[in-house]
């Protein structure tokens, strides 16, 4: 957010040392984000092609290229710095520029649909106005600044990186849940299909609005700027931004990206310049845009929106921080662009009952695909596990998940056998219960092969519960095996624990096999009596399931990689993975092939 | 442009420990068949190059662990995929039923227009079949994925199996190269992935 609010600012300051005026507007308004494939290439899109003549040409596109302070009404004040340079701040806020916003240039984008007005000239005189008024930065200053710039500023025409996945592109901060503003503008839009029905085409005009993940569709474009009421997050934000007029104004259609799809028009509509969205759900979405260059413009600027949604929505995202979400932090400062409203109303605007009734709606397989693009959104939200412990609702399991010590405790009493150690109950029971038979020892690919996930967790529930009898009634020994390896993995610390984990390694290299069992039976001697115990208790067992291999074709080898991974790795994901996975895989097979040996 | 081949189609076999993925891998890339029984360790991965149409398809072909363990590794294969192909054991009744799971995995983990190819393996081992055809082709129409059965050991079906998935990724990314890093919609050198080509049909 806050990156994105220097945007408008620094990447003047970027531009300056050049004092090229024969920037583009495209370059000079990151708002609008574009990139485009070279200064003249074809693109191809659907079945139409159009071709580009350059980019530098000033884009005939109706959108709002204005930073979107021209829209508010918001304080600046002069003040000057410690030099006596005079700048201007913007109050209640961090914002600070040397020039006044309002200087900057800020065309109204045009309503309706009255053809686009180009670009005045005046606009490229204001900038040269502007560059050499903030000549005046020293350079310190200016580099604290362009440092900034740079990751924001679009990649010039020749930057290697210009591709749609540019990774210069700046990010949105997601993790707080907000959504990135991409582009805007008024344009005609009809329904072609709505849960992959026709139905019949009715243009309108409207007010486009794209964001990461969904396309909005306004009535106009005061219905875009006006605030959704009943969005807490909203009202902070926008009591500083658009005063007292509170219409309640929602989108009067959504288009969830996901997935979606950009094609031509051509087959829908005999109009010129129409680009058709379709977005997963079987909405299907004409627009008609008012140039060549427009329709080129949001075909690419949508799909490339479409393309990254994947990219950002990395299994990480979802037990990241987003907890987090609704503690706004007050001096994150209050945002000064509209995108950022937008992306904070995304929420509530997506929750619209109406929307979602009518959403819900098609065949079973459909509603399905539309129950899980829901639930996504929702997981997506979902507070992490850290913040779930901390508040005491996440609790440890008594028996998976914990420490090994832990686990060893049955029921508040601490088990411990004369003969065995201390080996948790599930541990030796899992154990006896796959070698009761025969047959199961005999199983092909024993503890290779997968059991039944939900079985698996059942049985561990159940466990957590000391609740055996789930386990003992269980008839697939590879839900038996299954559990058990879960059992090892999901402790908090490994079997090998993480600080023997590098000397463990260490030892599977050495060639010299006296060196090596030294240095194993110095492991195992300094493993926590619990883990060493219970290591004994495994190997034995795993020594007897060999004996079968025959039969079960898990010979030592087999064993070790099954086992490798489950019982010992880093604390930190290391970087030559691959190298190190091997080698966990040794150290199991040296601890069983040498088991005599080591333990004495 | 790389000279040697037109397309690099990413693609990865997943599925349950000892479907058979890494034997399908084998018989496929080199046309051998091994009866030893070894895990994956972690990712593994052959190349072979074919010729689809008139165009040579270089296919990367990413063997992953089925092992529980592994997964948290291999999760980070997806991204880039073209094409998934998702193998159960026809004589496993469970490698079938964690077919939803793999397939909520690619869901969430790949590019979501990734193509995938639902593959029955053993198919040598008719006696012992414990998932029949029907259920398969319901389960697969029911996630409209294309189904296929074969054996990478008497090599039934597998030519096929990977042909079917590089045609079809070849179909949706050929004329607009739209998938995993690639850039998704664009893509200008010399017209050859646009769809009006004048040498295209000048030399065909």
């Amino acid at each position: 957010m806050k990156s994105f609010k220097s945007l408008s600012l620094w990447t003047v300051s970027e531009f300056n040392p050049l004092r090229n005026c024969s920037l583009s507007t495209w370059e000079l308004f990151p708002k609008t984000l574009i990139t485009l494939p070279s200064a003249s290439g074809t693109i191809t899109l659907g079945t139409e092609t159009w071709s580009l003549e350059t980019r530098r040409g000033l884009p005939d596109i109706e959108m709002a290229v204005s930073p979107s302070l021209g829209f508010l009404n918001i304080a600046w004040h002069s003040a000057s710095d410690h030099s006596g340079r005079i700048y201007f701040f913007k109050e209640n806020s961090s914002e600070s520029s040397w020039t006044l916003p309002c200087q900057s240039p800020s065309p109204q984008p045009p309503l309706g649909d009255s053809s686009p007005p180009p670009i005045p000239s005046q606009i490229t005189e204001e900038m040269s106005a502007i560059f050499s008024k903030i000549s005046h930065v020293d350079v310190s200053d200016r580099r604290l600044r362009t440092t900034k710039a740079y990751s924001l500023i679009m990649p010039k025409k020749d930057d290697p990186d210009l591709n749609m996945g540019n990774r210069s592109w700046p990010k949105p901060n997601r993790q707080e849940g907000q959504l990135t503003l991409k582009c805007e503008g008024p344009l005609h839009y009809t329904k072609i299909a709505e849960g992959n029905k026709r139905v019949r085409k009715n243009w309108n005009s409207a007010y486009v609005v794209l964001t990461e993940f969904f396309l909005l569709i306004y009535k106009d474009i005061k219905a875009f700027h006006t605030p959704n009421e009943g969005d807490v997050d909203m009202k902070l934000d926008l009591k500083s931004l658009t005063g007292p007029n509170k219409e309640k104004t929602q989108p009067e259609l959504t288009i969830d990206l996901n997935g979606a799809e950009v094609s031509s028009g051509e087959k829908v509509s005999g109009r010129k310049h129409v680009l058709v969205v379709s977005s997963q759900c079987g909405l299907q979405v004409a627009f008609q845009c008012e140039s060549i260059h427009s329709v080129l413009f949001w075909a690419t600027t949508i799909q490339h929106t479409v393309a990254e949604i994947p990219k950002l929505m990395p299994p990480e995202v979802s037990t990241s921080k987003l907890g987090s979400i609704g503690e706004g932090v007050p001096d994150e400062a209050p945002p000064t662009k509209k995108g950022s409203n937008i992306g904070r109303s995304k929420s509530v605007n997506f929750k619209n009952k109406d929307d979602s009734m009518e959403d819900l709606g098609g065949s079973p397989a459909e509603r399905q695909v539309k129950i899980k693009a829901r639930l996504r959104k929702f997981f997506h939200k979902r507070p992490t596990m850290d913040s779930l412990v901390k508040k005491g609702i996440w609790k440890d399991e008594p028996v998976f998940g914990t420490q090994l010590e832990q686990a060893c405790n049955s029921g508040g009493k601490e088990v411990k056998d004369k003969e065995i150690g201390k080996v948790p109950l599930f541990v030796q029971k899992c154990i006896s219960l796959i070698e009761s038979t025969e047959e199961n020892m005999k199983t092909d690919g024993l503890y290779r092969a997968s059991g039944n996930l939900s079985q698996i967790q059942k049985i561990r529930l159940q466990i957590d519960q000391h609740n055996y009898t789930g386990l003992e009634k269980e008839e697939d020994v590879h839900v038996m095996t299954g559990a058990l390896k879960l059992f090892f993995r999901e402790l908090k610390e490994p079997l090998i624990t993480f600080k023997l984990f590098p000397k463990a390694m260490a030892a599977s290299t050495k060639t010299n096999k006296k060196d090596r069992l030294n240095m194993f039976v110095d492991i195992v001697k300094s493993l926590p009596s619990a883990n060493r115990d219970t290591l004994k208790f495994l190997l034995q067992h795993l020594l007897r399931v060999t004996k079968y291999q025959e039969f079960n074709r898990m010979h030592v080898a087999n064993v070790a990689i099954v086992f490798g991974p489950t019982l010992m790795w880093p604390q930190e994901e290391s970087l030559n993975m691959a190298v190190d996975l091997m080698q966990q895989n040794m150290v199991i097979e040296a601890l069983l092939l040498d088991f005599s040996q080591i333990f004495k | 442009m790389n000279p040697d081949y037109d397309f690099l189609f990413k693609l990865l076999l997943i599925g349950d420990s000892g479907v058979g993925k890494s034997c399908l891998l084998l018989r496929f890339a080199d046309d051998l068949y091994s009866e030893s029984y070894i895990s994956t360790i972690g990712v593994d991965f052959k190349i072979r190059t074919i010729q689809l149409d008139d165009k040579i398809i270089k296919l990367q072909i990413w063997d992953t662990a089925g092992q529980e363990r592994f997964r948290t590794i291999t999760s980070s294969y997806y991204r880039g995929a073209h094409g998934i192909i998702v193998v159960y054991d026809m004589t496993d009744a469970e490698s079938f039923a964690s077919l939803k799971n793999w397939l909520e995995e690619v869901d969430r983990f790949a590019c979501p227009n990734v193509s995938k190819l639902l593959v029955g393996n053993k198919f040598d081992l008719t006696s012992k079949r414990a998932v029949d055809v029907e259920t398969a082709e319901s389960f697969s129409e029911e996630q409209g994925i294309p189904f296929i059965e074969t054996s990478a050991k008497n090599n039934v079906n597998v030519e096929n199996a990977f042909m079917r998935m590089a045609t079809e990724i070849k179909e949706r990314i050929g004329p607009i190269s739209c998938a995993g890093d690639i850039p998704p919609n664009i893509k200008i050198d010399s017209g050859k992935c646009s769809v009006a080509d004048p040498n295209k049909s000048a030399c065909c």
